[in-house]
């Protein structure tokens, strides 16, 4: 039930997403229905679902970026009319200045979620690695050569103790090899795993910093638009539009763009939960679910503000 | 004793709070119909020191939220070097498990070339 729920939401965010996508959902799968080196599918399953988040991080910035021009360029506009000509010029000019400051700084916050990202393909590829793969093909090429050089021993005892290590070691390649990894993944979470943390949580304070300063800008930039197309009619005379409720409901509802950020801020916390139940061997399936349901939450949520944005592009 | 509640004095960032909060809801005023209408009433002189006054609280705005924008990406940037190290560490494991491979592919050859010698030193 679970299963078919976690694979049901991740398919829905397969046609959006790319393979490692796809990857990260049959690594959870397997992690649900619990296999041998379960610690090394949850890795890899983390780092996807990790990865997937920071991926989605750019374009809830560059949201938040474009409300504040939005929220900034209602203040300069509605003043305009108010400013004397050699006033206009120099009032533009400081917002700019502060607004491409600003930019600056969503750059940067952009590039940190690019490092980050790339700890988690790192982690990734330590926990699938084809390496490994080829470590396990190597020690069988192994195996198969000692098995040659025995056959040309004379002596039946060794030939019979060297079949005897090639089946022993042919059955534990694939142990070894998790083990090998597991090992190493969890040297890395032992000893960088506080500076990743530390990163996360600096990352999730950003995220709630962008939420409440694009809860304010929208709250003002909606205002007139309430002030417009809710309190004027009604206050009025004459019939009001048929879809003033409408309007109303939208415009005292929480905006699909904030609606995103929540998402994104929510879904940062659980990132780094999981990183740290990783960590210290405790991430589970639950968590890793949580994570997914409020990654497609962002998806779902900006798949709207496209279809949103695209209506009000059409004349 | 003073008689009064003792409260733990406000941080800078407390304070940086208290007043984007009280700006806010000021630039939140000049959306409202009734200043849009009061501004329209006022003499020209007047409404021009208003709008001058509106921008000044939107500069303000904008310049205390970079602030805490910049304190944040401060402490990302300071994290990054972190980061790097923890990126390039585990790079390094990755290629450690290819350097593995490599020996065993090393060894296998070495055994092979055993596997050749032996016949000769048995004959």
């Amino acid at each position: 039930m679970v299963q078919a729920a976690m694979v049901s939401i991740v398919r829905r965010y397969f046609p959006a997403a790319q393979g490692r996508v796809r990857a990260g959902a049959i690594c959870m799968i397997v992690v649900l229905g619990g296999c041998a080196d379960q610690k090394l599918y949850q890795a890899a399953a983390f780092a996807d679902t990790a990865i997937v988040f920071e991926d989605s991080l750019p374009a809830i910035i560059d949201q938040a970026l474009a409300v504040s021009v939005q929220a900034d360029s209602l203040q300069r506009v509605g003043a305009r009319k108010f400013l004397r000509r050699p006033q206009r010029g120099p009032v533009l000019r400081e917002a700019d200045r502060l607004l491409v400051e600003r930019a600056a700084i969503f750059e940067q916050a952009k590039a940190h979620g690019v490092l980050l990202r790339e700890y988690f393909v790192a982690i990734k590829t330590l926990a699938t690695t084809e390496q490994a793969t080829g470590l396990s093909q190597s020690m069988n090429g192994v195996v198969g050569r000692m098995d040659k050089l025995s056959a040309q021993i004379n002596g039946s005892g060794f030939s019979a103790a060297g079949d005897t290590i090639a089946k022993l070691i042919d059955q534990s390649v694939n142990f070894t090899v998790a083990n090998i990894k597991a090992g190493a993944l969890r040297q890395s979470l032992d000893r960088h795993g506080k500076k990743v943390d530390r990163s996360l949580a600096v990352q999730h304070a950003f995220i709630s910093v962008l939420r409440k300063q694009m809860a304010a800008d929208l709250g003002n930039v909606r205002k007139p638009a309430y002030r417009n197309n809710v309190v004027k009619p009604f206050v009025d005379d004459g019939n009001l539009p048929n879809d003033w409720w409408k309007k109303r409901l939208e415009l005292l509802t929480t905006s699909p763009d904030l609606r995103a950020v929540i998402a994104a801020e929510t879904a940062a916390r659980r990132v780094r939960h999981a990183f740290l139940a990783l960590a210290v061997n405790e991430l589970n399936a639950a968590t890793l679910g949580s994570i997914v349901s409020e990654l497609d939450n962002i998806v779902g949520i900006a798949e709207t503000v496209k279809t949103l944005q695209n209506k009000e592009a059409k004349p | 004793m003073t008689g009064t509640t003792d409260l733990p004095p406000l941080k800078p960032q407390d304070i940086a709070d208290l007043t984007l909060g009280q700006l806010r809801a000021l630039r939140d005023r000049y959306q409202t119909l009734e200043w849009q209408e009061s501004i329209e009433a006022l003499a020209p002189e007047n409404q021009n020191r208003a709008a001058l006054q509106w921008m000044s609280v939107q500069n303000a705005i904008l310049k205390l939220e970079n602030a805490k924008l910049t304190s944040i990406r401060n402490k990302l940037v300071r994290n990054e070097k972190d980061l790097r190290k923890a990126r390039n560490a585990v790079k390094k494991t990755v290629k450690g498990l290819e350097s593995t491979t490599k020996t065993l592919n090393v060894v296998g050859d070495f055994l092979t070339v055993v596997g050749r010698i032996v016949p000769l030193l048995m004959v």
